[in-house]
């Protein structure tokens, strides 16, 4: 049994450093591109859309766009609901990303590779916060020194361990789910892997999925929002 | 430098490889995800989200309208039902103004009417006077005749025009008094 990452190609950069062609980055083609012909599907139906809906097709995407509108000025205000073009992207490639496992690819945000660089962001757009809403540049680089200047290391460290925790939260339930279907698939014979595991796939991929691709967004949107000024904090 | 820009294929696998290329997966994938996102962004959430702002926004706009024309359409009840009421006031002044000016009217006619009446009965009364004198006259003199005729028969042919005269004279005075008194 086989739970690590396949590696299929490799395009050398330098001696030491190459770009790897692997399982998670064709998982991530095939997941953005079902995602952008959905859009493109979408795009293309929006020009129909009636002011009372009319076909089933816009009420789900009425229902979504709009249950995830809410999500954010729920948690960021409307004040900061621009932040929802990138949070709304990140949770569809997500929530798509972790239940893909249901359809025997190997779920890209098994792979810290993936999950990391999202987490980073967010703690990018927490500083970006600080810096554009909260207070002006020197004030904000002085927050870290304070109570007292020996602090600095651990504010700095308290900020950036939230894209450690939060790429490993979510790496560490891909990979989880990944194993135990795995093991489960193994522990089996042939003939009963069907029907048994396929319930508890349902709730491996789908709902620990789209429950941690929730997860991950929401506590993205609370990190950025600690940084918003004590005014706007709901 | 022989595998400098070379792609190679591979069979290698891993769980969680701590190495520099990391570093390239992660920025692949970065960038993968950006894209994917900015892709989303501008097909889907934001014209999804500015059809729903555009249709609550006319929505709102439609039901301010309708507040508002509520309350333009409250205001000219309220004020035509000022105006009927005013008119309704209007209107019993004039009646009390008409009955008011009947009244006089009336008691202008009826005074009228009484005064010509009264004046009609004076006329009659008058006439009836004179009717009554005339008549009184005529009775006079016609008695007067007869008895001057019945002194004639009673007297035969003695008595002169002188005596006549005398005689009828004092008879019309004596008449005159006790016959027609009453």
């Amino acid at each position: 049994m086989d739970f690590n990452i396949q590696e299929h190609a490799r395009i050398y950069i330098t001696d030491d450093f190459w770009i790897s062609i692997n399982d998670t980055l064709i998982s991530t083609w095939i997941v953005g591109g079902i995602l952008i012909i959905f859009a493109i599907i979408a795009r293309i139906k929006i020009r129909k859309f009636k002011a009372v809906p009319e076909t089933r097709f816009q009420n789900i995407i009425e229902a979504l766009v709009e249950a995830f509108e809410n999500m954010t000025t729920g948690v960021m205000t409307k004040k900061y609901a621009y932040f929802g073009s990138w949070f709304f992207g990140l949770l569809m490639f997500l929530m798509f990303s972790n239940i893909s496992g249901i359809f025997g690819m190997r779920p890209p945000t098994a792979d810290f590779a993936t999950t990391f660089p999202l987490a980073f962001t967010t703690v990018i757009l927490m500083q970006f916060m600080g810096i554009r809403h909260n207070m002006k540049k020197g004030e904000y680089i002085k927050e870290f020194f304070r109570p007292v200047p020996i602090f600095m290391p651990l504010n700095l460290v308290s900020d950036f361990s939230k894209s450690i925790s939060l790429s490993l939260r979510l790496f560490g339930n891909m990979v989880g789910g990944l194993i135990v279907m795995g093991l489960i698939y193994g522990l089996f014979p042939f003939f009963a892997t069907i029907g048994i595991p396929g319930a508890l796939s349902i709730y491996f991929d789908i709902a620990v999925g789209a429950l941690h691709a929730y997860i991950f967004v929401l506590l993205s949107m609370y990190f950025i929002m600690s940084k918003a000024p004590a005014s706007d904090q709901i | 430098m022989e595998s400098f820009n070379f792609a190679v294929l591979t069979n290698d696998s891993w769980f969680l490889r701590i190495d520099p290329s990391l570093l390239g997966q992660m920025a692949i994938q970065w960038v993968n995800v950006i894209f994917l996102v900015f892709i989303l962004s501008w097909l889907l959430y934001k014209p999804v989200r500015k059809f729903l702002n555009d249709r609550r926004e006319r929505i709102e706009g439609e039901l301010a309208k309708a507040a508002a024309d509520m309350k333009e359409a409250e205001e000219q009840r309220a004020h035509y039902q000022n105006k009927l009421s005013a008119i309704a006031g209007e209107k019993e002044e004039i009646l009390a103004a008409a009955r008011k000016l009947a009244g006089e009217k009336e008691a202008e006619i009826i005074q009228a009417a009484n005064g010509e009446a009264s004046s009609i009965m004076e006329r009659a009364r008058l006439e009836i006077q004179r009717e009554q004198e005339k008549a009184k006259d005529e009775m006079r003199t016609q008695i007067i005749q007869i008895s001057a005729l019945m002194a004639e028969q009673l007297l035969g042919e003695g008595m002169d025009e002188a005596n006549k005269d005398k005689i009828l004279d004092r008879a019309i005075s004596e008449l005159g008094d006790a016959v027609w008194k009453g």
